[in-house]
């Protein structure tokens, strides 16, 4: 099949082969050497920059394994010489921070459960379903992205005081159970379906509640998992309302319970941030399992440029 | 004066498999060279090895007598049309024409003056205030050739430049190409996988097959000298006519028999054809290979005389295609769609049995084992 | 009959939720906002629009105004900055990259109380890290004039993770011929920057924006933690301004009219934005 082709149809350039080879070795030499420079360079300044975001999760890390007589220096002290655990159990041992993670696990996850169901029966309605007011009500939905925790944490402060829920799992999951954004990033997604699978599902005598949980929720599992990572992590996070209807150790979650820490004297800075690193560690870890999923999810549909 | 040559380029992946193998090539002055052939056969990534977007493996390539295997790019001196245009979509048609010289930092009164110009060649004038994203498939394809030949690069690059075009649209344009380099003057490399683009256009065509080059001449000489059996069956619609045989000799003539030499279906070679054959083939199978134009019926073999040598080709037409002046009956031989050129007032219908002939002069004999045509003479002629 | 309400009955735990914890809360908010309320919360006296003039003519809120608009500009600047810089970094493929890629979006998992607490101890004069590294003898935290920008930078860190993300599906989005032939075209790597990424970047840089101005707007946890508002009132943004003013000196009503004007300023600026974005960005 090789086709015995005759180089000297070729022009030659008067240049011995030696010559050539020395040639093609220089400027490949010099075109490796550039090459080489960029990727250094740019992985130098990814370093750099690197370093930068992470530098105070490093130097958490650092600190909660540091002896508490090792900060109190007025060297450079970037890592601890003497490892040590204690900072750990200290923290477990001055505060209830088992309690409080639990806690924070109990609320962000009833929080993300719910509103993956609240989301979705809503995003079902709003793109599968016909009825009166669907575009206004949808309207609404999208409104209230707009209006800022701050506007009503006051009054809903008020209320569930009036109700007497303060201090319950409950006060701190129910007004978390559903999102704008989770019924938009679904209704995105539910959206790309042709209506014919819904019709066809009926047809075939597909109740509305099982289609939704055999068919598009399987469909959208990666809208799900974003949904999901991102929930979960923003419930985890959330401060100021667990601040305010949070009373006992029984109840809190972890980032009002830290904040019991940071109180303590200048002396237990260690320990407080022994306790930081266990309480971010949960949220990182789902983030880093989670991070192709939320990527996929979130952008895939929603972002356009 | 702008010249390329390409000398055993190579590009070989990281799986030691070569995309492209030692391919030679001359680029000259105003010449419309086409790489052409199937998807996956290495055309584009030689043109993009050329560019400067794809690195050489191995291999030179001059430009204009300079080793120009690590220029970076836009230090080679050519502008490059893609297959989906590239078009800048923030930037209106003007600043899409007038980028290449804006970066070069040209005079702004300059380049006004030349983006002017262009758009008047390519009759685009119109659109200069338009967002990429305003404009037809047409249109786009249009901005792309003005903001590549604003530069007068010595080479311009095309990578499928019409595949994206409706069939009309791209007959159009194809005409426009041709006139284009024509009245510029340019040097232009074209990758398509189209043989009427290839065919219309080039002044050479360079046929590639699984990244190895098959044949490099003229249209009309690949099209009446194809190396080997590839290329004759890639370029022309409809295909070229094969059929099995083995040359043996009788009577002191070199006859190719069709299905062994019991049947009878035979035909008899003469002149140069047969001396050749007699040398290279004797006794071999091969294949016989006859474009569709060159198959007659038997009043036109008659009256041109060599009715004798065709022996016993009696086909059942299977179909009948109208192509304007020409009718194409189409007939299985070997489990293989033949087809034969009548003219358009030609009778015959689906169904009928008809005797073909073979025009001895331009039938070609393609060895079955390495597929090579017997009588190609090598490109030096 | 039956049939016509069943498409609602998908919407009634969502509508449920909004309507007590949203719809509800927001109209009573406007409602207290025109009322002296006791200690309890309770609507006592109407005065209406009495609070707001009260704020919009003390220098206490104009002062949260200030601090709030300076804190807004430096934490959208700079965390946009972080995103956009961080993105365009890991744009081509190298060694390593899913590493950066996660480390740079990893800010947007952590708490705004965690964060603040480990900038606690990194500003601290005597023992935290910047001091040391810096080689300076700054009191971070209690000096009237860095406070502010403390807290801005480590909201700016905060925030620039998701920033990241946003601007890595951005430029993901840009074609890649455009580059090719912007390389033949004789652009080098920054004008290829500048005439082609950061134009084509521009609707998602936009989109980031608005929702940049509207998450500063509202950071609460890492002032709460590191400055208390302080010192001397430097860092008093309005959020925390209403956590103060509501649960420390029980002043509901003032409360929430701060939460109403609040309210009303995010949704001009996102009104605008709007506006500008049909005009601006055309293609």
């Amino acid at each position: 099949m090789t086709l015995k082709k005759d180089n000297s149809m070729i022009k030659s350039y008067d240049i011995s082969k030696e010559k050539l080879e020395n040639l093609k070795r220089q400027k490949s030499a010099i075109q490796l050497r550039k090459r080489r420079i960029r990727t250094g360079l740019r992985l130098l300044l990814n370093i750099l920059v690197v370093l930068i975001i992470l530098l105070p999760l490093l130097y958490a890390v650092s600190i909660a394994f540091m002896p508490t007589g090792e900060l109190f220096t007025t060297e450079l002290n970037l890592f601890p010489k003497n490892p040590t655990f204690s900072n750990f159990t200290d923290a477990l041992n001055n505060i209830p921070l088992v309690r409080f993670i639990l806690n924070s696990f109990l609320v962000a996850g009833c929080i993300t459960i719910g509103q993956i169901i609240t989301c979705s029966l809503a995003a079902f309605a709003f793109s599968f379903l016909n009825f009166k007011a669907k575009n206004v009500l949808f309207m609404i939905v999208m409104a209230t992205m707009m209006i800022p925790g701050e506007a009503t944490i006051i009054s809903n402060y008020l209320t569930v005081a009036k109700m007497g829920i303060l201090d319950t799992y409950a006060v701190l999951i129910m007004p978390s159970l559903t999102s704008a954004m989770g019924i938009f990033l679904f209704r995105q997604f539910y959206m790309t379906f042709p209506k014919s699978l819904y019709e066809s599902a009926k047809l075939d005598g597909c109740t509305n509640l099982r289609f939704i949980v055999s068919i598009l929720m399987p469909l959208t599992k990666s809208a799900i998992g974003a949904m999901g990572v991102y929930t979960f992590i923003n419930a985890w996070n959330m401060y100021m309302w667990p601040l305010l209807v949070t009373g006992s150790d029984k109840m809190r979650t972890v980032q009002v319970g830290l904040s019991m820490l940071n109180s303590l004297d200048s002396q237990s800075i260690p320990l407080t941030i022994a306790g930081v690193v266990m309480v971010i560690l949960p949220s990182i870890l789902i983030f880093i399992l989670g991070q192709k999923q939320l990527i996929k999810g979130m952008f895939s549909g929603a972002v356009k440029g | 004066m702008a010249e390329i040559v390409l000398k055993n380029i190579c590009k070989k992946y990281d799986n030691e498999l070569y995309a492209v193998k030692d391919v030679n090539l001359e680029i000259e002055e105003k010449d419309f060279v086409i790489l052409v052939g199937p998807s996956g056969c290495g055309k584009s990534t030689t043109l993009r090895m050329v560019a400067g977007l794809e690195e050489i493996s191995s291999g030179e390539l001059w430009i204009d007598g300079e080793l120009s295997n690590y220029s970076e790019p836009k230090d080679r001196g050519m502008s490059m049309v893609f297959q989906n245009y590239a078009l800048y979509p923030n930037m209106t048609v003007y600043g899409n024409i007038a980028f290449s010289l804006k970066v070069r930092k040209v005079p702004k009164n300059e380049i006004d003056k030349r983006v002017h110009e262009v758009a008047k060649v390519l009759e685009i004038e119109h659109l200069l205030d338009r967002r990429p994203n305003e404009l037809s498939g047409g249109q786009k394809q249009r901005v792309a050739i003005g903001s590549a030949i604003i530069r007068e690069p010595k080479v311009l690059l095309m990578d499928e430049p019409l595949s994206n075009l409706d069939a009309k649209l791209r007959s159009q344009m194809r005409v426009e190409l041709a006139k284009l380099h024509h009245d510029l003057g340019a040097t232009i490399l074209y990758v398509t996988h189209d043989q009427t683009e290839a065919m219309t256009l080039g002044t050479k065509i360079v046929v590639m097959k699984l990244g190895i080059v098959q044949q490099i001449a003229p249209p009309k000489e690949i099209y009446d000298n194809p190396a080997n059996l590839f290329v004759a069956g890639f370029l022309g619609s409809p295909s070229m006519n094969f059929i099995n045989a083995e040359v043996h000799m009788g009577n002191d003539d070199v006859i190719l028999y069709f299905n062994r030499m019991t049947t009878g279906k035979k035909f008899i070679l003469r002149d140069e054809k047969a001396d050749i054959a007699a040398k290279k083939a004797l006794n071999k199978s091969v294949v016989l290979g006859v474009r569709p134009e060159d198959v007659y019926t038997y009043d036109k073999a008659k009256k041109l005389g060599f009715e004798r040598n065709t022996v016993g080709m009696e086909v059942v037409i299977e179909s009948r295609e109208m192509h304007g002046a020409h009718t194409f009956l189409y007939y299985t031989v070997d489990g293989k769609q033949n087809s034969i050129c009548v003219s358009h007032d030609d009778k015959t219908k689906v169904g009928d049995k008809i005797n073909i002939y073979f025009d001895p002069d331009k039938i070609h004999i393609f060895d079955s084992q390495t597929e090579q045509n017997i009588f190609y003479k090598g490109e030096n002629n | 009959m039956e049939k016509k309400a069943f498409p609602y009955c998908y919407l009634i735990p969502s509508f449920l939720v909004f309507c007590v914890f949203l719809f509800y809360p927001f109209f009573k908010t406007v409602y207290l906002s025109l009322y002296k309320t006791n200690n309890m919360g309770e609507a006592k006296i109407f005065v209406g629009l009495g609070n707001y003039i009260d704020l919009l003519t003390s220098s206490s809120f104009q002062n949260s105004l200030r601090v709030t608009i300076i804190f807004v500009v430096i934490v959208v600047f700079t965390s946009m900055f972080l995103g956009l810089v961080t993105a365009v970094l890991c744009n081509k493929n190298f060694p390593a990259i899913r590493f950066f890629s996660t480390a740079y979006a990893m800010p947007m998992a952590i708490a705004s109380s965690s964060a603040a607490m480990i900038f606690n101890i990194m500003l601290n004069p005597s023992v935290g890290i910047v001091n040391k590294l810096l080689g300076l003898d700054i009191n971070w935290l209690n000096d009237k004039s860095t406070a502010l920008f403390c807290v801005a930078f480590l909201t700016a860190w905060l925030n620039s993770g998701i920033n990241f993300l946003y601007f890595s599906a951005g430029l993901g989005n840009i074609d890649e011929t455009i580059y090719e032939r912007a390389s033949i075209d004789g652009a080098s790597s920054v004008q290829q920057f500048f005439f082609l990424t950061l134009p084509n970047l521009s609707p998602i840089l936009f989109y980031t924006l608005v929702v940049n101005i509207i998450q500063a707007f509202q950071s609460f946890g890492q002032i709460k933690i590191l400055t208390e508002g302080g010192p001397t009132e430097s860092t008093n943004v309005i959020v925390y301004s209403i956590y103060r003013d509501a649960f420390f000196n029980y002043k509901f009503g003032d409360a929430a009219a701060q939460s109403i004007i609040l309210f009303i300023i995010i949704m001009i600026i996102t009104l605008i934005m709007f506006k500008i974005e049909k005009k601006g960005v055309k293609y």
